[in-house]
């Protein structure tokens, strides 16, 4: 965080201090000040995930339909996608899938591992959002529930190198460029499943794609 | 003319533009990459006089950078650029061979005095500085921790129990080195 946040600081305070001293005036002046305005928005983005990550433990749930919860979320990537030239794939049963939740969180659960998505495809690809329903053991220390409500999302990305997998749910930890990413996506989006009783599990085949599924405690309607 | 030529190497662009214009409106012929591995080859092209070079970058760190352009021209005086707090990291660039160290947030102004010192010795000048960097022209390793020591201090207000919290230090240990160094 020192680095991602002093860094931006470092140089709002000298950009400032050329416009306040009178080194730089005019059209010179007014470009300083829109990279001020603009390194401060970095800034806004990094304490607003930061304390999105802070926030973690005050779920509001209700039991509720998954499906739309998704399709609301990702809804709202599909102009990223097509600008990127990624092709948004939905499967999902005829029949609601119901788990006690907070919608938002999950929302920003399905948005945070679909944006990390797009970003792996930098030359298009194809982005799957699958929703259905299984039953199968939980890891330890989740504790057990009979059967979940699974959400997978698949890209055809660059994939993860197998020494990062591991280290991909860690805070902070990030292969994407400075200012692209805090390294807090994947860590809000593990903190938000585990506090309603669910888990995520990454697999990825370097070269091949991603594929991360979380896994939500079904609560039949 | 320019004074020199110096290759500035930051990953963050915002940082890369805001030091190439700070050097170029010193006077200074600059080289400037967000890439440390296309700077690298750039300096194995073309000479600079001075290198100045983030730490923590991802593709290369600057420790390696520094070590590469230490193999490729042992003659070019490395300034690195640490973040506030980590000691280790400054220690670390220096005995990698660079020469000199800024830390996070650093006034710029504060940094090309520091870039012009390198270019003067680099230059035949004054040579290293009595007193600063050693025989060599390298900071010794007290040097290195008394200045990271002060600039802890200059950030706690004077405090030293959040000072010593910040170093990694008890506080016994911090009044020990501050009356090494002769720190009131």
């Amino acid at each position: 965080v020192a680095h991602e946040l002093g860094t931006p600081l470092n140089v709002i305070a000298h950009r400032a201090k050329l416009v306040a001293t009178g080194r730089v005036e005019g059209e010179a002046a007014r470009e300083n000040a829109r990279i001020v305005q603009e390194q401060t928005e970095r800034i806004t983005r990094i304490v607003r995930q930061l304390l999105d990550y802070a926030r973690r433990g005050s779920v509001e749930a209700r039991v509720q339909d998954v499906g739309p919860l998704v399709d609301g979320a990702i809804g709202l990537l599909e102009p990223l996608a097509r600008k990127q030239g990624v092709t948004l794939v939905r499967h999902a049963p005829a029949h609601p899938l119901a788990a006690s939740l907070d919608g938002p969180q999950v929302q920003q659960v399905v948005t945070n591992l679909a944006l990390n998505a797009i970003q792996a495809m930098p030359d298009g690809g194809t982005l799957s959002v699958r929703l259905d329903r299984v039953e199968r053991e939980a890891p330890a220390p989740v504790s057990p529930a009979a059967s979940w409500v699974r959400v997978t999302v698949d890209d055809t990305g660059t994939g993860i190198d197998p020494a990062h997998l591991p280290l991909v749910f860690d805070p902070f930890f990030t292969t994407k460029d400075v200012g692209e990413g805090t390294g807090l996506g994947l860590s809000v989006a593990w903190g938000i499943v585990r506090e309603h009783g669910g888990f995520i599990e990454a697999s990825s085949m370097p070269g091949a794609g991603s594929r991360f599924e979380v896994y939500l405690p079904e609560t039949p309607e | 003319m320019t004074r020199g030529t110096v290759l500035v190497v930051d990953d963050d662009v915002a940082m890369c533009r805001m030091l190439e214009e700070a050097l170029r409106g010193h006077g200074l012929g600059v080289l400037a990459f967000v890439d440390p591995v296309a700077a690298l080859d750039a300096l194995r092209r073309q000479p600079a006089d001075v290198v100045v070079t983030d730490l923590n970058m991802r593709g290369m760190d600057g420790l390696t950078l520094c070590r590469r352009v230490l193999e490729a021209r042992p003659e070019v005086p490395v300034l690195v650029i640490t973040a506030f707090g980590s000691m280790e990291a400054a220690i670390g660039a220096i005995r990698a061979g660079a020469r000199d160290f800024v830390t996070k947030p650093f006034d710029v102004d504060e940094l090309l005095v520091t870039v012009d010192r390198l270019l003067n010795e680099a230059h035949g000048g004054d040579g290293p500085r009595a007193g600063v960097p050693g025989d060599d022209g390298r900071l010794s390793m007290d040097e290195v921790e008394r200045r990271h020591i002060l600039r802890v201090l200059e950030y706690t207000g004077g405090s030293k129990t959040r000072a010593a919290r910040i170093l990694g230090f008890d506080r016994t240990t911090l009044y020990r080195k501050l009356d090494r160094y002769g720190v009131k």
